[in-house]
């Protein structure tokens, strides 16, 4: 039986310095941050962040973990939090940023899981979001003549993300919003999974639903509760308002922060 | 609700002649064959039949009775009773039939690009082959980031889709009995869909399992209650396929002769019920639905 259960430092483990990482869930909901947590306190740096951005990307920016952030949005939607350290590090100008609409991305991370060199997509037409980022062609399409915009393939090294429950083999469960993760965990590249619970192989399947990730997607399942946390994990807690309140307020300084986030996080 | 109707209006009210129409299922699971039975009783013609997965018994069928124009799909066979469809094979040895000479995988990045309202798709598949001098519908592209050249395959928007599933509520949101086949993205690549269902049920129940929900009714025109409407071919938890009924079919539609005595005996002049107590029995299909569910 394949067992492909691993720790969290042998996950850490494997991300190199100047790797691309593809971050699951969306704002504040379903981010690992057990897997976060730890790469921040790693030695680990010049990463390229792929995100539907909040905590995730602020914290590893926050700890200068990141060289480069790719993204459709940043925002704690509504929960009492903010990106403090990514804007500062916008800016400064310490930050390469690749800006591009939600789809835009969706459509970057579809081309790398069809092996694709690009996607065509009519978002982004007509915006600045092609002048700030000149590396995104725009194509005539073939049979009309139209104009479209080719984005290309946003390949990840590492994919990570966090589920309700997964078993041994790497099969696992959202019962939430799965948000773009069916997708991402066929970008290519490496994927770990950190899960609220970890059952034996098959056990999933005895309700008879429908698979929401496959485990030969999967490299590495590691079960750790309240892994999500302080965001949100539908239906087992919503996000620790008191604690992104007061991580919003550490981040105001940067001199502290660092501290305070590997201690509180 | 309006969009339960019988399976006769469906069909005239939504298969023109001409018409682009994408048949779900896969070879002998979940094919429509009664809306099959009901276009050649209705006599359409010139239609562009595209099959989501190969659908076999409704692809010969039409191409036999002479409804098809322009065949869209890699394949068309009987898997191991048949490779090749007897109906379709005489039609391409005559020049009755115009082939969108292509792998599956285009055909599927055809219905990806009209699924998301965009005029083409690019591919990998096929890459190095011949298809963009045989196909005008796939051509060549300069990857605009690196070296090498992708396919692009034109959007193929279905006029209408054809699926049967195991249930369907009257609004055409509407549930497999298991595999999904390419119905999602046929579905999806769609103007209109007619939903030919084993059960209407409950909004209600329905959404007891909304995970469950593959078909979605915005686009659904038409729900067609009709049980057995999928035999001979498997009715996914529901009932088994008919692998006589396949036989007999298969050695029938042989000769030109054959097949329209299949055609009279079978289809021409019959309801579905006809063809079901013809073909099968009530014991039979008693048989073919025991121990599924």
């Amino acid at each position: 039986m394949i067992d492909k259960q691993t720790t969290v430092e042998n996950v850490i483990a494997q991300i190199h310095d100047g790797a691309t990482l593809l971050i699951g869930g969306w704002g504040p909901a379903r981010k690992p941050m057990a897997f976060l947590r730890a790469l921040a306190k790693s030695p680990v740096k010049d990463l390229t962040i792929m995100s539907f951005a909040a905590l995730d990307l602020d914290l590893l920016v926050g700890l200068g973990k990141v060289k480069k952030a790719i993204y459709g949005f940043t925002s704690f939607e509504g929960a009492p939090g903010a990106m403090v350290n990514f804007r500062r590090a916008r800016q400064e100008g310490a930050l390469q940023a690749m800006e591009l609409s939600e789809y835009m991305f969706i459509a970057g991370i579809k081309a790398a899981a069809e092996r694709l060199p690009f996607y065509p997509t009519r978002s982004g037409l007509g915006t600045d979001i092609l002048t700030m980022n000149p590396e995104i062609e725009v194509i005539t399409a073939p049979y009309t003549g139209e104009k479209l915009v080719a984005v290309p393939a946003l390949k990840p090294d590492i994919i990570l993300i966090h589920v309700n429950v997964a078993d041994y083999a790497g099969n696992a469960r959202i019962f939430g919003d799965c948000y773009l993760d069916r997708l991402f965990v066929r970008a290519g590249g490496k994927t770990f999974l950190s899960a609220e619970r970890v059952v034996p192989t098959g056990q999933l399947a005895e309700d008879g639903r429908a698979m929401d990730i496959l485990g030969p997607w999967v490299n590495g399942v590691v079960e750790c509760p309240q892994g999500a946390a302080p965001g949100s994990c539908y239906p087992d807690y919503d996000v620790d308002a008191a604690k992104l309140a007061e991580y919003t307020w550490a981040a105001q300084d940067p001199e502290n922060f660092s501290a305070w986030a590997k201690d509180n996080l | 609700m309006a969009k339960v109707m019988s399976l006769e209006d469906a069909i005239s009210k939504f298969v023109q002649d001409g018409s682009t129409v994408l048949i779900g299922g896969t070879y002998m699971t979940d094919e429509p064959v009664a809306a099959a039975h009901e276009i050649i009783r209705q006599g359409k013609k010139d239609l562009t039949l595209v099959l989501g997965e190969a659908a076999c018994m409704v692809g010969d069928l039409l191409i036999g009775a002479g409804c098809v124009k322009k065949i869209v799909s890699s394949l068309l066979g009987f898997m191991r009773l048949k490779p090749i469809a007897p109906r379709y094979r005489r039609a391409i040895e005559r020049c009755d039939l115009e082939v969108w000479e292509a792998e599956q995988n285009h055909v599927h990045a055809a219905l990806r690009a009209a699924a998301q309202g965009v005029p083409f798709m690019p591919t990998l598949s096929g890459v190095g082959c011949d298809y963009h001098k045989v196909n005008p519908d796939i051509k060549v592209l300069q990857d605009p980031f690196g070296d090498r050249t992708v396919n692009i395959v034109k959007a193929i928007e279905p006029d209408v889709t054809i699926v049967h599933t195991a249930t369907s509520d009257d609004w055409g949101n509407a549930q497999h009995g298991g595999s999904l086949h390419y119905d999602i993205l046929s579905c999806r690549a769609a103007k209109k869909v007619i939903v030919m269902t084993e059960q209407v049920v409950s909004y209600d129940h329905i959404r007891k399992n909304p995970d469950k929900t593959h078909v979605i009714g915005y686009n659904v025109a038409a729900v067609v209650e009709m049980p057995f409407g999928a035999y001979p071919s498997e009715g996914q938890a529901c009932y088994r396929y008919d692998l006589d009924h396949y036989r007999e079919y298969l050695r029938m539609a042989e000769t030109d002769a054959g097949f329209e005595e299949y055609l009279d005996k079978y289809v021409r002049g019959k309801a579905h019920n006809d063809f079901l107590q013809l073909a099968a029995g009530t014991n039979k299909l008693l048989e073919l639905q025991t121990g599924v569910h």
